[in-house]
């Protein structure tokens, strides 16, 4: 009994690292491909290394808005002229079509949402040229999100450099 | 037969074979029929888990360190593969009979569990919530603490989880009542396979835990912040140091004093750091409020309990502090000191922190003399290191005043030497 529960846990840990991994690779795959603004600061993982924290403009809750902390919310999107996608608004009732980013609320006061889209892994001196490339332009990450509005980093780059100028 | 009284059988078998009673034989015999530990053989297995551990390590700095020159997938399937081989390693050892190199394997496959999480996370950016992979890692590892009924398993299990629940409450400002599991866990391993580490690790994880919960009880999701903190720690820090010279006491009327002596003065210690710490956090003057009715529930059921134990024992003595401390939430009731301006209540703290410096002095003063009885060395290290713990907080938090200080700290001088003296004088008549 006791060597079949070992088996059994040690298939559990397996499978849930593949099922992290295929879970990761989907909106990359499946996702609609879109650009969006964005702001980078360079903090440290505890784990994980160095990255740079991304942050949008949908990443910040309005002063005049208040969500519980942890609540579901939606980033509804919608194409500019230029190309990258800016933010139209932030609902708590799942939209029933268009593009949208499934978000959750993070702290109490000055609140953040977060989509799962916020860091970036890169080597430390990477990550610091990309951080003082980004006080002189703007950056934008390529983003794969799914219909449910589950979204994933597919690459980060210049604003110049995104619109081929 | 229950590990209380296996606990005691041994101490009773070492103290026959050192008076010459048995012969090592005979303690043998007694030790393999009633499965009692005559000197561990887990010191190789500690050096082997510590080597594991740093294998660990060096591959998380490694990942850390985003090894660009490795191809991704390659990373990834080579972190699979060895998280595969270690366990797998570790069950072809654990058939044939060799737990010790098992544990050791299952270690490293656990950590090279939680090394192919922070991979995936790395490679694919993913910023999702944090502490959802430490809890899976954390999860991941328990399973095989519960199965095996190991300490060194169980202590990876329950750091991991530790570390898992102090994100979300000191990051995301959540208390995560899913670590009692892992509290629950622990204590049922201690009673399979004990070991002083993991007990003491056990009493800090709880000490926290409990806070955690209280503290989001009271305060609500708005987040952890000191201010909040200062005021809901007050009146719970003094149940919590006496349950832990409760467990002290436990120690010396269960009879398993020695074995149990490194945890009770660690946690001793402990208890005087949080007091110290939580003394220097709180002003003179400050808001409190009472401790929550389920903190004096736990608080009197091991009072109850080891008030009986003290009965059934004829240790008197003991009684008349189970009296005191039976006694310390209507003392220590911050009501009682306290006065209101303009609706506010407002307590006085030093008064408060007076008597409960002088109850943990009556409580260094008894831990010392039951060791001049029982001849227990750690019962005095445990006495002494609470009245260093106090010496330290009124030195840092002065009583008041210079001379106030001062008086403490002979009284000190005057005790410890009476101790020294009686010691001597048992020593020669002997």
């Amino acid at each position: 009994m006791k060597r079949v529960l070992i088996l059994l846990a040690i298939a559990a840990q397996i499978t849930f690292l593949i099922g992290m991994y295929v879970n990761s690779l989907v909106p990359l795959y499946y996702g609609q491909e879109i650009k969006v603004k964005t702001e980078p600061i360079d903090p440290r993982s505890l784990f994980r290394g160095n990255y740079v924290e991304l942050s949008y403009e949908f990443s910040l809750v309005e002063n005049s808005r208040h969500f519980k902390n942890g609540a579901r919310v939606y980033a509804v999107l919608k194409k500019g002229e230029d190309g990258i996608y800016a933010l139209d608004k932030i609902t708590e009732q799942k939209p029933s079509s268009g593009l949208f980013l499934r978000g959750r609320v993070a702290g109490t006061y000055g609140q953040r949402i977060k989509y799962g889209i916020e860091a970036y892994f890169m080597p430390k001196d990477k990550a610091l040229e990309l951080e003082s490339q980004a006080r002189a332009g703007k950056v934008v990450t390529t983003l794969g999100v799914l219909k449910n509005g589950r979204a994933g980093i597919k690459d980060i780059d210049l604003l110049d450099e995104a619109n081929g100028q | 037969m229950n590990f209380l009284n296996r606990n005691f059988l041994q101490s009773e078998v070492r103290k026959w074979l050192n008076e010459g009673i048995i012969t090592q034989g005979l303690a043998d015999t007694l030790a393999q029929r009633y499965n009692l530990d005559q000197g561990r053989e887990g010191s190789n297995l500690i050096i082997k888990t510590i080597g594991y551990l740093f294998i660990a390590l060096a591959l998380i700095v490694l990942i850390g360190s985003n090894w660009e020159e490795i191809p991704r997938s390659f990373r990834m399937i080579l972190l699979l593969a060895l998280t595969f081989l270690a366990h797998t390693g570790g069950y072809l050892h654990y058939k044939n009979g060799n737990e010790n190199a098992a544990t050791g394997l299952f270690f490293l496959g656990n950590m090279l569990f939680g090394a192919s999480i922070i991979l995936i996370a790395q490679i694919y950016h993913l910023g999702e919530h944090m502490p959802d992979g430490v809890l899976a890692w954390a999860a991941g590892s328990l399973a095989f603490a519960l199965i095996l009924k190991q300490r060194f398993l169980m202590m990876q299990a329950l750091v991991l989880g530790f570390i898992w629940a102090g994100i979300e409450f000191y990051s995301y400002g959540v208390s995560m009542p899913f670590f009692g599991l892992f509290l629950l866990s622990s204590a049922y391993v201690l009673t399979k396979d004990y070991s002083p580490a993991l007990m003491f690790l056990t009493l800090v994880a709880f000490f926290n835990f409990t806070f955690q919960i209280y503290y989001t009880a009271l305060v609500g999701d708005s987040g952890f912040n000191w201010y909040s903190a200062e005021i809901s720690v007050y009146p719970t820090y003094f149940v919590y140091i006496f349950t832990f010279l409760l467990i002290a006491f436990y120690g010396i009327f269960a009879n398993f004093y020695n074995r149990y002596s490194p945890v009770v003065l660690s946690s001793t210690l402990l208890a005087g750091i949080i007091y110290l710490l939580i003394n220097s956090v709180i002003e003179y003057y400050s808001i409190a409020i009472a401790p929550p009715t389920f903190v004096m529930v736990i608080f009197y059921a091991i009072l109850a309990f080891l008030a009986i134990v003290a009965f059934m024992q004829r240790h008197f003595g003991f009684l008349a502090f189970c009296a005191l401390y039976f006694a310390l939430p209507w003392i220590f009731n911050p009501d009682l000191f306290s006065y209101e301006i303009q609706g506010d209540r407002v307590y006085f703290i030093e008064f408060i922190n007076l008597i409960s410096s002088v109850t943990v002095f009556l409580t260094a003063i008894y831990l010392i003399y039951q060791s001049s009885k029982t001849d227990s060395s750690a019962q005095l290290y445990a006495g002494i290191c609470t009245m260093f713990a106090i010496a330290l907080i009124r030195y840092v938090n002065l009583l008041g005043d210079y001379i106030g200080a001062s008086i403490l700290f002979l009284i000190f001088a005057v005790v410890m030497l009476v101790v020294a003296k009686f010691r001597s004088k048992k020593r020669s008549a002997q």
